[in-house]
């Protein structure tokens, strides 16, 4: 059946050992770069291609100017971003320039991971300082917004005119939500409001209202078991009633636009940051909507300019003075602003906003108006959550699930979210 | 009759389970209003537009560069699972050395571990050997046999061989290099093909990996660029995505319809059938 | 842990062929060990260069705290001890896995088998088939497959229009913690297609002259199933058990994209990989993962071994001569 022939062992012992040296071999050939004074800085940030696309504009312009300097950026969605950038840095390759989210900044910071600010690294003149201090720890600049969004009620104005309600306005309070949601869940047929008791952003407000915030300076949690025992008292109350989105409904919202009841046209109004209008914004809501302040019992916004992103330099970055001029360029420069537009949201750089929001249409222009009006009673941004903020946040929307599950109160519930959030913090 | 009946099982079975991939064709011409609200499996207005909106690319790179690269990574990941998989298999299932239980425990060990905590030494060895932002920390470790997986199918298949296939080499003189590469190998076809099949898929569909690896938006592959369509904080182009979706499904396809006819030449019809 | 690797026939101990035979042995695996670990040696190499250091790392970090980005401190057992005296998401989490690796194994393994054995004859149809059952494998898990199933299980979708009409509201499947586990078992079972293929190809390598002798023997269906099919079968059934049970036990992927990450709603579907990512990679806490990590080693281990353990009684080799 087979014969013998010696030569054709040998090529096969050949093949397996040329195998193996192919192991041997890749380990050299990758860059060893010329070190001529280039300097090349890399870059990463979450986003989508139309931003990937202007921001490639940007660093074009960007090189052109300052011929000496590469950038080579990164990118990925924004979930994934988060699992890369702490496997790159851990794993010995942190990239010079990061773009970073406001729950993040003190993990990455205090751990060393940010490079600090120097007084005349960036030019942030032009920004308020109520917004700065998102990006300081102990006065300490780590992080520069990059833009600024603020909460907002987004509504259908054609259904809450449909069932003869005054629409949301700058006066209203919170029990003007509940009467006007109650004739326009029976009116419409579907829920007045997106369910709000499990997002923790929107229980900040309605806690800055009464004097109280998230977190106090220590980085203690800064209210009571009784304050979110009232809070979900109340929203639970709501679905109870019918005028807010049923358990279900809830469960699946994630911030998505996929998974949102306003846009699955299930409920007439969401709290939302206005930062969520986008051109396209018409086409998935299915219909145009409108922006209000939050309702407060209290005459007091709670409202505060919050960064929708923020741009860091990393502490293992060999050239922070390139990377400086880099973000300077990025924030500051007219040019620059006017082509990368609101890709990454409102631009941070007051001057830039004004000159781009002056261009905008559709529903960018109505966030852009939005914000410019209430700016004035817009509160400084707190500075960064404490470590352990992100788990807190996820923990309030999981036990809030119980609760409208019918698996525990909104008493109980809250003992339990304190102790889990006290815990996550102590970690 | 029995074979109409046949075809009507399969046929039934099928309509319940491709269902759902209808769904996924239906949404691709689908407006974004609509694939966010709306329960109805036809779309009520038609487009095309969400498939000349992925094909835009993003970045200034073309959406076939990205196809190029998952090509790349895939086939050279095919080669090397099939190529070194066999040869450990061999290993494990034909000859006898010491340690051969440890090892192979150790290696069913390795299936064991979720990856999640293995990244990031990974990456920092991957770091070490400066190949970061190239193909080699996808493509070299399947050359290496660390697809415990297909290595464990192999072994099962080729242990599965007939016993006379053994002796009848020995009593034509053949060392095991031989046996491997003239009985053996040939024979264990479907095992091989089957991993050719699963290597491919699996590379295409992989996104931890290449997420972690991949830096520069030249190298990206399809499923990076597929999910830059739902990044949370800015636009979210479900249309598009979907569009992609059914863009990247096509070359599996092929792949699949390609090869799986390999799979039916079997021993079965080989006339080697045992005792 | 010990495996059984089975005892191949062309090891000396058969007798090695005469003209092979040499005056003076040195070792008990003859001459031929070596060509072992020239077979092995890509193995080997992945598993010095790749496997066995980053395996290792993750054992000691299990026994630190390590925040990703500082030295990791030893704290001993600590994390361990935390597990099952302070976590209670961390026992929530063994429960919706253990829950998950029963239903889905069994479930997703008959129905490849089942439609394995349905494909398995001669028609110019079959490729065609085969291809159409492997098709939801194909879309493997991706963003848009996780949109398309809660569509398909919303509250008022197709799903619940079904169960409805039979007289069973179940409302919106992924949205329920009491269904929506259901739901991710429902889409690992959908993609039977690795096993199914799997099992076609072990049931190509079963001589058709056992099948004729069945025949002259006049056995019914059943009983050449039983008789033939299974143990010939049997290495490849212990392969797909021993892999769909390992992959139900670290399944991640699927329910990190229907519930967006969280194991929502409710915890319900927290599979254990799940809050191992999320402690690892959200809260920091490489240390407390990589011992969550290496309890669930040592627990699909015992459960791997005694699925070995127990193959020796019912799987059949026909190379290892028995």
């Amino acid at each position: 059946m087979l014969s013998t022939r010696p030569g054709r062992r040998r090529a096969a012992m050949a093949a397996v050992a040329a195998l193996l040296t192919v192991t041997a071999a890749c380990g050299g050939d990758s860059t060893s770069g010329g070190e001529d004074e280039d300097v090349t800085l890399h870059f990463t940030w979450w986003g989508n291609a139309d931003r990937a696309e202007l921001t490639e504009q940007a660093i074009d312009l960007f090189e052109e100017e300052h011929p000496g300097i590469t950038i080579e950026t990164s990118f990925s969605e924004f979930d994934a971003y988060w699992e890369r950038m702490a496997t790159q840095i851990a794993g010995g390759s942190a990239p010079d320039i990061l773009q970073m989210d406001y729950r993040y900044v003190r993990e990455y910071a205090e751990r060393n991971v940010l490079r600090e600010f120097g007084d005349d690294d960036v030019d942030t003149s032009a920004m308020a300082p109520g917004l700065l201090s998102a990006g300081e720890i102990d006065g300490v600049s780590y992080a520069i917004p990059m833009s600024q969004n603020t909460q907002a009620l987004l509504y259908d104005p054609a259904a809450w005119a449909a069932a003869g309600e005054q629409a949301p306005g700058p006066d209203w309070t919170w029990a003007d939500l509940e009467a006007g949601g109650r004739v326009v869940a029976e009116a419409t047929g579907i829920s007045a409001i997106s369910d709000f008791g499990q997002i923790e952003d929107w229980f900040e407000v309605w806690l800055r209202q009464r004097g109280k915030t998230l977190y106090t300076d220590d980085g203690e949690l800064g209210y009571t078991a009784e304050d979110v025992a009232e809070y979900w008292t109340f929203t639970n109350g709501l679905r109870e009633a019918g005028i807010v989105t049923p358990a279900d409904e809830t469960a699946t919202m994630d911030g998505s636009q996929a998974n949102s009841p306003l846009a699955k046209q299930t409920s007439a109004a969401e709290f939302n940051y206005d930062s969520g209008l986008t051109a396209e914004s018409w086409e998935i809501y299915g219909r145009e909507l409108a922006l209000a302040p939050f309702p407060s019992d209290s005459g007091e916004l709670g409202q505060y300019a919050k960064p929708s992103m923020l741009i860091c330099i990393s502490q293992r970055s060999e050239h922070p003075e390139e990377a400086a001029q880099f973000i300077d360029f990025l924030l500051n420069d007219p040019e620059v602003g006017e082509l990368l537009g609101t890709s990454r949201g409102m631009p941070a750089n007051a001057d830039i906003r004004e000159a781009v929001g002056g261009a905008l249409t559709g529903p960018p222009q109505l966030a852009f108006e939005f914000e410019q009006a209430v700016l004035p009673e817009l509160a400084d941004a707190p500075p960064p959550p404490p470590r352990g903020a992100g788990s807190v946040k996820a923990a309030f929307q999981r036990i809030y699930d119980d609760v409208i599950f019918g698996s525990t109160t909104p008493e109980e519930a809250a003992e339990r979210f304190m102790s889990e959030a006290e815990q996550a913090l102590a970690q | 009759m029995r074979r109409l009946t046949w075809h009507l099982v399969c046929l039934a079975l099928l309509a319940v389970l491709l269902y759902p991939v209808l769904w996924l064709l239906s949404m691709s011409f689908k407006p974004a209003s609509e694939i966010v609200s709306s329960l109805s499996l036809l779309p009520e207005t038609f487009i095309l537009s969400n498939y000349t909106e992925a094909l835009e690319g993003s970045a200034g790179i073309g959406v076939w560069r990205f196809f190029a690269n998952s090509l790349i990574v895939a086939g050279l990941c095919v080669a090397g699972n099939v190529v070194s998989c066999a040869l450990a298999a061999y290993a494990f299932a034909r000859l006898r050395f010491p340690l051969r239980g440890p090892l192979f425990a150790f290696m069913i060990a390795t299936l064991m571990l979720p990856t999640h905590v293995v990244l990031i030494p990974q990456y920092t060895i991957f770091n070490e050997l400066n190949m970061i932002d190239t193909f080699w920390p996808l493509v070299l470790p399947k050359f290496l046999a660390t697809e415990a997986f297909f290595v464990f199918l192999m072994v099962q298949f080729m242990r599965n061989l007939p016993e006379e296939l053994g002796q009848a080499a020995r009593i034509d003189g053949c060392g095991p290099i031989r046996a491997f590469l003239h009985v053996f190998l040939p024979l264990s076809k479907p095992a091989l093909v089957t991993t050719a099949i699963f290597s491919f898929i699996w590379t295409w569909n992989d996104f931890l990996s290449q997420l972690i690896y991949l830096n520069s938006p030249e190298n990206y592959t399809l499923p990076l660029a597929l999910r830059l369509f739902v990044d949370q904080t800015s636009e979210s182009s479900y249309g598009p995505m979907f569009a992609m979706s059914v863009l990247t499904l096509l070359p599996v396809v092929l792949f699949f319809l390609a090869f799986q006819r390999l799979l039916v030449e079997g021993v079965s019809t080989s006339g080697l059938g045992g005792s | 842990m010990s495996v059984d690797v089975g005892r191949p026939r062309e090891a000396p101990a058969a007798g090695p062929p005469a003209g092979r035979q040499r005056p003076r042995r040195r070792q008990p695996y003859g001459e031929r060990a070596g060509f072992g670990y020239l077979f092995l040696s890509p193995w080997v190499a992945g598993a010095l260069l790749l496997t066995v250091g980053p395996m290792a790392y993750s054992l000691y970090l299990s026994f630190t705290e390590y925040d990703l980005f500082t030295a990791p401190e030893w704290i001993g057992l600590g994390n361990y001890r935390r597990m099952f005296t302070e976590d209670d998401r961390f026992l929530t989490s063994v429960w919706v896995t253990v829950k998950y690796v029963v239903i889905s194994t069994p479930l997703k393994l008959a129905a490849a088998l089942a439609v394995a054995l349905l494909l398995n004859r001669a028609s110019r149809a079959q490729s065609f088939y085969r291809a159409a059952f492997y098709a939801p494998s194909l879309l493997g898990a991706s963003v848009a497959v996780a949109l398309v199933w809660r569509v398909i299980f919303d509250n008022g979708g197709p799903v619940s229009q079904v169960t409805s009409a039979f007289g069973w509201e179940t409302g919106g499947w992924t949205t329920d913690p009491q269904y929506a586990l259901m739901a991710i078992v429902l889409l690992a079972v959908w993609q039977f297609g690795a096993p199914m293929v799997i099992f076609l190809a072990g049931l190509k390598q079963i001589p058709s002259t056992l099948y004729d002798a069945a025949a002259v023997d006049g056995a019914g269906w059943w009983r050449t199933f039983v008789s033939v099919t299974v143990p010939m079968l049997s290495p490849v059934i212990l392969f797909n058990l021993v892999l769909e049970t390992i992959n139900a036990f670290q399944a991640f992927t699927s329910a990190f994209i229907v519930s967006g990450g969280r194991g929502g709603p409710s915890d319900s579907t927290l599979f254990y990989t799940l809050y191992l990512y999320q402690r690892g990679f959200v809260d920091f806490q490489m240390g407390y993962a990589s011992a969550m990590a290496w309890l669930l080693v040592v627990a699909i281990a015992i459960v791997t071994a005694i699925l070995f353990r127990t193959s020796r009684s019912w799987v059949f080799y026909a190379g290892d001569g028995r």
